[in-house]
């Protein structure tokens, strides 16, 4: 392109010579009257390139092939920026795909998610919103003009058993019979579920896997179909697998195989059918809009809907309006939590990257006062320092765009290693957030954006300083470098003071939580889950069978007494059921109070050792031919009978179904469903009236009883073989999962912390090292006048302990002002724990001898003469 | 001798007057059309010949005119301009514009 214009101006040039030599002109005078009357050629050869608008692009070229060169001569320099950003950026990319997946994309592998909305109802602040009955589901499962399709899911634990691999644990989902058909979910092997079954949920006992489960516990072998595995104790026959990707529409957990909601009465762990029961509401909807429908009028059509269906079956109206939201892998209702969690991270993690920024900041500086006679020249030149602005900035856009996209690289590395690992509650829930192209241009934008605001300083400085002083290296701007410097440096120690107080007090929260009374012994308490639903028990027979169990269990010497509870204590887990209380009325919109509860055998309370503040505990007595009875833990009895004394709740009674119950004791207060949370109302059944077939035992053991595991398994096996093997567990180790919320903001903190804290410490030294570098001279004449090596060291340490020291106290104060921020993971930990700021400082303290020792060093080994030579 | 004195030609009439040699003229190189728009003005236009090469590119990129490669009479490679459908529209138009303006100053002038 440039070459024709050349070519072109040039044969022009010629003729109109040749035509002045025609007219009598010498060769050479022809040749300059020519050029003369053509103009400046360069310039108008770029002019005719402007006519094509190439002028930008063209100095864009220039300008990033310029700093690729630059950067090829210093290798070193750019690694270790790229290093630094990849480090710093990392994070970052990390927390926003967790975002991402949590809550902000679809959950994954279904068709037009677009078209999806989570669906819940708002009723009085007491129930649970985003569950329906079946009865409320099948009204809303027609389709309308708004609505193509409504389906239904219910997570439940499935005990799978097959001849291949005996009994394994895993994660069920009920699924409706247009649940894969409206998600727009595909089989990979075989078929799913379809409508063909009808609208009646007929009884087909069928099953499909989900893709990674069909990966590992079967191999992906193809022969599965038709194969009958035992669920439940129910068998049913597998028809399909699910599109590798899909992994359910129910929060964080993956099911492992869908079954059909029809199943329910069989394989749910349930005393009885929920299918019929409009009090029972146990399903989550998930509704699929027509194109270009709204949500709004599509809510607006299904309320109509379900208050019309409630009012069929019920005078009054349960519901008071339904809501529609784009569906996400998190569930609106449970969303608040996890973004709170997930805020911290962002920023935790948007304060590494601020640190790594600041290195990377001081790097270029360092750089550009390097080059500053490079630039001083070319501005004598004639540059235009627009143009050498443009330049540097060109040149850091480069440096952060390949930490950005290293900053990518190692962030799915992390992630690959992240989705290996499990959180195990009930099921193993995997910690996989797949990056997607959102959070890797988002994380690009952020690294250049960043790289544009952290370039323009050192930019900024090379061009604005006039040549004359720039070639002087005046001394006046070299005070203000420094300052700059040690501005980034303080910076940097502040916030990594802020990081470490965060995660210290995280630290602090997890240990104190392992030293929270939870209320109930948690030592010397062995718990195993017993399931006799699985074994075909009935309720009759599966209550002898735990009254047998735990007879023959208090003979054995290593053990003091045993119990049996429907609810594992500190699981974060409760059943909640209805009841109505003579003289109290019920939230507006709802039948009854929902109250969790638990039913326990007679001993349950001298098994943890929780005492009763009021009346008895239960009896052997307490059975089906006694009246029925319930206790209450002093909470409960604060909440409804908040006036009288706990002794006057005694004989109070209230109606759950069709009994009516007396309340025969008031337990201490103590905190059943969480170690985090404090002790809450809770409603205790008698296991001889209300017969339970799935539950936990309680073991409490006498001091170094180690085999209870295997007392236990023979003991079941010699009563009852086909009853499932059974995992022991020490309570303790159960308390431990009400603790995970701490356990993993802690942990998150303290690597990206100590990511942070490592940073923090490079750039100190990074400053220290130019300051000492920049004052050889001064070193060197200090010394050649007689300044001793301790001296010398003693002046170097404390221009390091003068900047740790400014940086401490912001980042205190920094620190003081936000931690309270955490206060709702932190116990009875003040968000002002001396012993984590003490702690903090101490680290301080290191850093800032690990960050000036190297320099100081190198400043006592400075060579006066050499020193003195060099200026 | 030296070369003749020069009026500068007025901004925007320079592709009107490439536009016009094409048409007149046919194909042609830059340096033809150069020479004619001299010649044909009596030498009183005369171009910093350069200037040309930069106009000719925008009415490239406009598409007002097609540019190949081809060989002089002497057979030395230049590059040959023709006008296309569009430039003779633009042509039109700005003549058209040009003789309006032309009348009009024209109008302005007349003595009386």
């Amino acid at each position: 392109m440039s070459d024709e214009l050349a070519e072109e101006m040039a044969l022009h040039v010629e003729l109109r010579a040749e035509a002045y030599r025609r007219s009598g002109l010498s060769d050479e005078d022809a040749a300059i009257a020519a050029a003369r009357q053509f103009g400046n050629r360069p310039l108008l050869q770029e002019r005719s390139r402007d006519a094509w608008g190439f002028r930008w692009a063209d100095e864009t070229m220039a300008d990033v092939r310029y700093a690729l060169r630059q950067l090829r001569r210093a290798p070193l320099f750019a690694a270790a920026v790229i290093g630094t950003l990849a480090l710093g950026a990392a994070g970052l990319a990390v927390v926003l795909s967790a975002t991402n997946t949590l809550l902000l994309a679809p959950p994954a592998g279904l068709s037009d998610p677009a078209r999806l909305v989570d669906i819940r109802s708002t009723i009085g602040r007491d129930r649970n919103a985003s569950v329906f009955s079946y009865p409320l589901y099948r009204d809303l499962s027609q389709a309308t003009s708004n609505v193509e399709a409504v389906m239904a899911f219910a997570p439940f634990v499935a005990s799978v058993r097959t001849d291949s691999l005996g009994d394994q644990q895993a994660a069920g989902l009920f699924v409706s019979s247009n649940y894969f058909q409206g998600l727009g979910v595909r089989p990979l092997v075989g078929r799913l579920f379809d409508e063909a079954g009808g609208r009646s949920e007929a009884p087909l006992p069928t099953a499909v896997l989900e893709w990674k489960y069909w990966n590992d516990r079967f191999g992906r072998d193809a022969s599965v179909l038709g194969r009958v595995i035992d669920v439940n104790g129910v068998p049913v026959t597998i028809i399909g697998v699910a599109a590798r990707g899909f992994t359910g529409t129910s929060g964080i957990v993956h099911p492992d195989l869908f079954l059909p909601l029809s199943l329910q009465p069989s394989v749910g762990r349930l005393d009885a059918s929920r299918l019929d029961d409009r009090d029972a509401e146990w399903l989550s909807l998930v509704g699929r809009l027509r194109p270009n429908v709204t949500t709004s009028s599509a809510a607006t059509e299904l309320t109509g809907r379900a208050i019309r269906g409630e009012q069929e079956r019920d005078q009054a109206s349960r519901v008071a309006a339904l809501r529609l939201s784009a569906l996400r892998r998190v569930p609106a209702d449970a969303a608040k939590p996890i973004a709170f969690f997930l805020g911290i991270f962002l920023v935790i993690s948007a304060i590494v990257l601020c640190i790594a920024s600041t290195n990377v900041a001081n790097l270029l500086l360092a750089r550009a006062l390097a080059r500053r006679r490079e630039f001083a020249v070319r501005l004598a030149l004639g540059a235009d320092s627009l143009r050498l602005v443009r330049q540097l900035l060109t040149e850091s856009a480069i440096l952060f765009l390949s930490g950005g996209v290293a900053a990518v690289v190692t962030a799915a590395v992390a992630l690959r290693v992240l989705a290996r690992t499990y959180i195990t509650v009930d099921f193993a829930i995997p910690l996989d957030f797949p990056l997607d192209s959102r959070v890797v241009v988002t994380t690009l934008l952020i690294a250049c954006v960043v790289g544009s605001v952290v370039g323009l300083v050192p930019a900024l400085h090379a061009a604005r300083g006039d040549v004359a002083s720039l070639l002087r290296s005046g001394t006046r701007s070299g005070a203000q470098r420094r300052r700059t410097r040690h501005a980034f440096a303080i910076v940097q120690i502040a916030m990594s003071v802020v990081l470490l107080v965060g995660a210290g007090l995280l630290q602090r929260a997890v240990e104190e939580g392992h030293r929270v009374d939870p209320g109930f012994r948690l030592k010397d308490v062995a718990v195993a889950p017993m399931s006799l639903s699985q074994a075909g028990y009935d309720d009759g027979r599966a209550q002898q069978f735990q009254a047998a169990v735990l007879r023959q269990l208090r003979t054995v010497p290593a053990i003091a007494d045993a119990a049996f509870a429907s609810v594992l204590p500190l699981a974060l887990n409760s059943r909640r059921l209805g009841i109505q209380i003579p003289g109290h009325r019920p939230p507006r919109g709802a039948r009854s109070f929902l109250v969790p509860t638990e039913v326990v055998s007679d001993n349950f309370f001298d098994v943890l050792a929780v005492p009763l503040v009021a009346g008895r505990a239960f009896s052997p007595t307490d059975n089906d031919n006694a009246p029925r009875v319930a206790i209450v833990t002093a909470a409960f009895a604060r909440r409804f009978w908040s006036s009288a004394a706990l002794a006057d709740v005694i004989g109070k009674t209230f109606m759950s179904g069709p009994s009516t119950y007396t309340i025969v004791g008031v337990a201490r207060d103590a905190r059943f469903r969480s170690i985090s949370e404090p002790p809450e109302a809770l409603l205790f059944f008698a296991a001889g009236q209300q017969p339970t077939r799935d539950g936990v035992l309680l073991i409490h053991t006498r001091a170094n009883a180690g085999n209870v595991a295997s007392t236990l398994e023979g003991l079941v096996r010699g009563l009852d073989p086909r009853v499932p093997a059974m995992v022991v567990r020490s309570l303790e180790s159960t308390a431990t999962v009400g603790l995970l919320p701490q356990i993993i903001a802690g942990t998150a903190s303290a690597v990206l912390g100590i990511i942070g804290l490592v940073l923090a410490v490079v750039g100190l030294y990074a400053v220290i090292a130019h300051g000492v570098a920049e004052r050889t001279h001064e070193i060197g004449v200090r010394m050649a006048l007689g300044a001793s090596a301790i001296g010398v060291q003693k002046m170097v340490l404390s221009e390091s302990l003068r900047l740790v020291t400014r940086g401490l106290v912001i980042g205190l104060s920094v620190a003081v002002l936000s931690s309270r921020f955490l206060s709702s993971l932190l116990f009875d930990i003040s968000p002002f724990d001396p012993l984590t700021f003490a702690v903090v400082a101490g680290i301080l303290a290191l850093m800032t001898i690990v960050g000036s020792w190297l320099p100081a060093r190198r400043a006592v080994r400075v060579d006066p003469l050499v020193a003195l030579r060099a200026e | 001798m030296r070369p003749p004195s020069r009026d500068s030609i007025p901004r925007g009439t320079l592709d009107m007057l490439i536009l016009k040699t094409l048409v007149r003229n046919g194909r042609s190189h830059g340096f033809e059309i150069a020479d004619h728009i001299a010649h044909a003005s009596a030498n009183v236009l005369q171009v910093e010949e350069g200037s040309l090469y930069p106009a000719l590119q925008r009415l490239l990129v406009d598409g007002a005119v097609r540019g190949e490669w081809g060989h002089t009479s002497e057979n030395r490679r230049a590059r040959y301009y023709e006008i296309s459908a569009a430039g003779r529209r633009m042509l039109e138009d700005e003549l058209r514009t040009y003789h309006r303006v032309a009348h009009a100053i024209a109008l302005v002038l007349q003595p009386g």
